[in-house]
């Protein structure tokens, strides 16, 4: 009897530890999920290269996460590391020096891994691309504390940002080229895809790495920068992105793109 | 927080030490420390490292009193050596727990780890040599109510590096000893254990588009079956909708596990037979984890684990998203001053193992495809590892012993190292090895082994062929000094060709007592370290190498 009584009292703490949440196939997604979007928007960078197998998974990731909220989320393909190393039949060089500066500085390891606005630094700032989506969102909701656009003309960008919040930390500024429709080889998975399109490629931050010191106040302060395109690059299909970033703790808090035209 | 955790840790030992006689109690602890240095050698791909010198550091210290057990851990990675995950540079005690058992009811607050079973929904261990430790930390609570039935329970979160997982992980399990629960089995041949087990998840769901499941629980039942020579032991293993996040693909369909053995052993002879088949069962404590992060469960090899060095070149890692896979093995002993035994006896074995992918793939249920591979189907299937070897040990004389081995091995690199090859490789390797025994205290051991590629059309040659040559002397009980040379004759990969090279490796061990040093210069290869089906990446380098292991 007490056996008895010990063996149901051991299936009342399964019965307690037993949480599942089982989610029927009409339910997977919620389209109506709310979103009140008040104006920051957010900086994808993907650390991939051209020889890893997942990384076709996190470009892919990267582009449903733009469509989900255009305009919104701006991407940052930065090709480095032993997979963007060429060898064999990859011969074209994507990695920049900015992007390999990057990834010496960020470490990532596993490919593909991507920094949702360079927060979480140090220790949380690489993500899973499964992530990425959950964390853009989240970002997205936050109030934005600078207000950021670009202009471009005869290869010159303007950059006008003001703060939006008081605050005393110290400000950078980070304006680069991005190319999008890059048709090059890529391996998915077991397959090696001979045309594959390589979007929000890294080509160039145009003001080093780690961006310009900029002191900002509530009035508009005005940023201007000289580019060059390489005879390789397409220019209709370039993008500049500039981004401002908080240096104490390297988060972005506002990030823009404008696309060029012939 | 870490200055906290050593001040309190320090303090609570001290006040032990103080408020008790110094006759109570025991203070045991081990330390083990690897250090290296790295120096460029373009001939092997290896990079030199600006830190020089790279270490992997840790020490255990546990004390224990009657009942009460009180341990921590340090661990010191400056910065942590090449092939581990830079995550873990830095210094910390990630490991700490005080454990009491009063009563019957043994609480552990703070670490532990933990199996449930054979491991198949929940796993909780160090591995250093791989740099796996998904140690957990919260309460831990076990209880034998009665004789024969005993009963596990924890709340806790798992170790990411220095900090812990996003998910709270909820476990129980039960174990109950039929033979021992029910009088009228008491002393019958037949022994009987079963038992269950049940693990559930909790994380936040953050996802914008996706509704994901925040409890994802796995259940497991098994027995296991003793009557006389012959042993079965079963596992049956289900995990819930679990899908990796993000709102390109979630996979919403459930895993399961199954794996068997039965072995049957007398004196001189081990039969064993063994199949597993896992589909979508890599269940972490984090949704969408990666690489070695957060592992909950543990699927067992089902090939076997070969030690000598080429025979682990092309080593199987287990595929918790899909595989099915068999094993037998048969070992025999020729009795002494028989034929084939001789004076001395020989023992002969034999095991061949087969792993396939599942049929179409693992299980997958998106908005687009349900799929569910079928239950049993091995014909024509993607072959992911083949091994068929032999082992032969025989003693000729008093000094000497020989050791010979064979193995025949097709291994899919695509598969087991994502890479896009299109062809398996197939190796065979031919292993002897010589201990002589020079005198007493002196013996010198000696291996010979050979790698060969098949360099047909079917197969990929990869690096081509490999020879190896050791010697060992040892000078019991302090020193040893020993000599390896692996060669690889050169070969061509992605149009890039690699010249011949000697990995020549020196090194020299002294011990006393329980502390031991071994010093080694050398070159390594690269490759895969794995443990138990588990793996991970070494690259190639050259330096010198210094081991040392002390316990008390």
């Amino acid at each position: 009897m007490k056996k008895t009584y010990y063996l149901l009292l051991s299936l009342f703490i399964l019965s307690l530890t037993f949480s599942c949440d089982v989610i029927e196939k009409d339910n997977f997604t919620d389209p109506e999920a709310d979103f009140p979007w008040v104006g920051k928007k957010v900086l994808i960078e993907d650390f991939t290269g051209y020889k890893c197998t997942n990384c076709p998974q996190a470009s892919s990731e990267l582009k449903t996460i733009e469509e989900l909220y255009p305009g919104k989320v701006i991407g940052i393909a930065i090709h480095a590391g032993f997979f963007a190393q060429p060898s064999g039949d990859f011969v074209t060089d994507f990695r920049t020096t900015e992007g390999n500066e990057l990834a010496d500085f960020f470490e990532p390891e596993i490919f593909p891994i991507g920094m949702i606005n360079r927060q979480g630094y140090p220790q949380n700032i690489l993500l899973s691309y499964t992530d990425w989506a959950s964390i853009a969102a989240e970002q997205l909701l936050q109030l934005p504390t600078i207000d950021l656009s670009i202009s471009e003309e005869n290869n010159s960008v303007i950059i006008q940002a003001r703060r939006l919040s008081e605050s005393n930390n110290s400000l950078k500024l980070v304006v680069c080229i991005t190319e999008d429709g890059i048709i090059y080889k890529q391996i998915d998975g077991s397959e090696l895809i001979e045309e594959y399109e390589h979007n929000h490629v890294l080509r160039k931050v145009i003001n080093g790495t780690w961006g310009s010191n900029i002191q900002l106040s509530s009035t508009l302060s005005t940023y201007s920068y000289d580019y060059t395109l390489e005879d390789s690059w397409v220019r209709r299909n370039c993008n500049i992105v500039a981004f401002v970033y908080d240096n104490s703790n390297k988060e972005v808090l506002q990030v823009e793109k404008i696309h060029l035209t012939d | 927080m870490k200055k906290l955790t050593i001040i309190i840790a320090c303090s609570f030992i001290s006040y032990l030490t103080q408020s008790q006689d110094n006759s109570n109690g025991t203070f045991q602890g081990d330390f083990n420390l690897s250090a290296q240095s790295y120096y460029e050698d373009p001939a092997i791909n290896a990079e030199k490292v600006d830190e020089f010198l790279l270490m992997n550091a840790y020490s255990n210290i546990r004390y224990n009193k009657g009942n009460f057990t009180f341990g921590v851990r340090f661990e010191s990675y400056l910065n942590v050596l090449q092939g581990f995950e830079s995550n873990f540079n830095g210094n910390g005690i990630p490991y700490r727990f005080a454990q009491y058992n009063v009563n019957g009811l043994d609480i552990t607050v703070g670490n532990f780890y933990e199996q449930f079973g054979n491991g198949l929904i929940f796993r909780s261990y160090e591995e250093k040599t791989l740099g796996i430790d998904n140690v957990m930390d919260g309460v831990r609570l076990k209880y034998s109510p009665f004789k024969g039935l005993s009963l596990k329970g924890f709340v806790a979160t798992q170790r990411l590096f220095w900090e812990q997982g996003p998910g709270i992980i909820r476990g129980f399990d039960t174990d109950l000893n039929l033979n021992e629960a029910i009088s009228s089995l008491e002393g019958s041949k037949t022994y009987a254990v079963i038992g269950g087990s049940f693990i559930s998840r909790f994380q936040d769901d953050n996802n914008p588009v996706y509704n994901l499941p925040e409890n994802v629980a796995a259940y497991a039942i098994r027995s296991t079956i003793n009557r006389g020579k012959i042993s079965f032991n079963s596992e049956y293993a289900y995990k819930y909708n679990d899908p990796a996040g993000g709102i390109t693909y979630n996979n919403f369909a459930s895993g399961s596990a199954l794996m068997s053995n039965l072995s049957y052993s007398q004196r001189g002879l081990g039969i064993l037979l063994e199949a597993h088949r896992v589909d979508n069962m890599d269940y972490r404590s984090k949704r969408g984890g990666t690489g070695k992060e957060l592992t909950l469960n543990y699927i067992p090899a089902i090939s076997k684990q070969h030690a000598y060095t080429l025979a682990a070149l092309y080593p199987f890692a287990t595929q918790p998203l899909g595989e099915i896979g068999f094993q037998g093995e048969i070992n025999y002993t020729f009795k002494k001053k028989s034929k084939l035994g001789g004076k001395y006896g020989t023992q002969f074995g034999i095991n061949y193992s087969r792993i396939n992918g599942l049929n179409g793939g693992p299980s997958e249920l998106t908005i687009n495809r349900d799929h569910t591979p079928m239950f049993f189907s091995v014909i024509n299937e993607e072959l992911y590892f083949r091994d068929l070897n032999f082992d032969l040990k025989k003693k000729i004389s008093k000094k000497v012993k020989v050791m010979l081995n064979y193995l025949d091995m097709i291994y899919n690199k695509d598969v087991i190292e994502g890479k896009i090859i299109g062809k398996n490789v197939h190796a065979r390797i031919g292993i002897a090895e010589v201990n002589y025994k020079i005198k007493p205290k002196h013996t010198l051991r000696s291996e010979f082994q050979y790698l060969s590629i098949d360099k047909s059309d079917k197969y990929y040659k990869d690096q081509g062929d490999w020879v190896m040559g050791l010697l060992e002397y040892t000078f019991s009980p302090h020193w040893f000094f020993a000599f390896v040379d692996q060669y690889n004759g050169g070969y061509t990969s992605e149009g890039k060709t690699y010249e011949a090279v000697h990995y020549l490796n020196i090194s020299c061990g002294y011990s006393k007592g329980t502390n031991r040093f071994v010093l080694g210069y050398g070159k390594v290869r690269e490759g895969i370290f794995c443990v138990g089906g588990v793996c991970r990446n070494v690259p190639s380098s050259n330096g010198f190498t210094l081991n040392i292991t002390s316990s008390f």
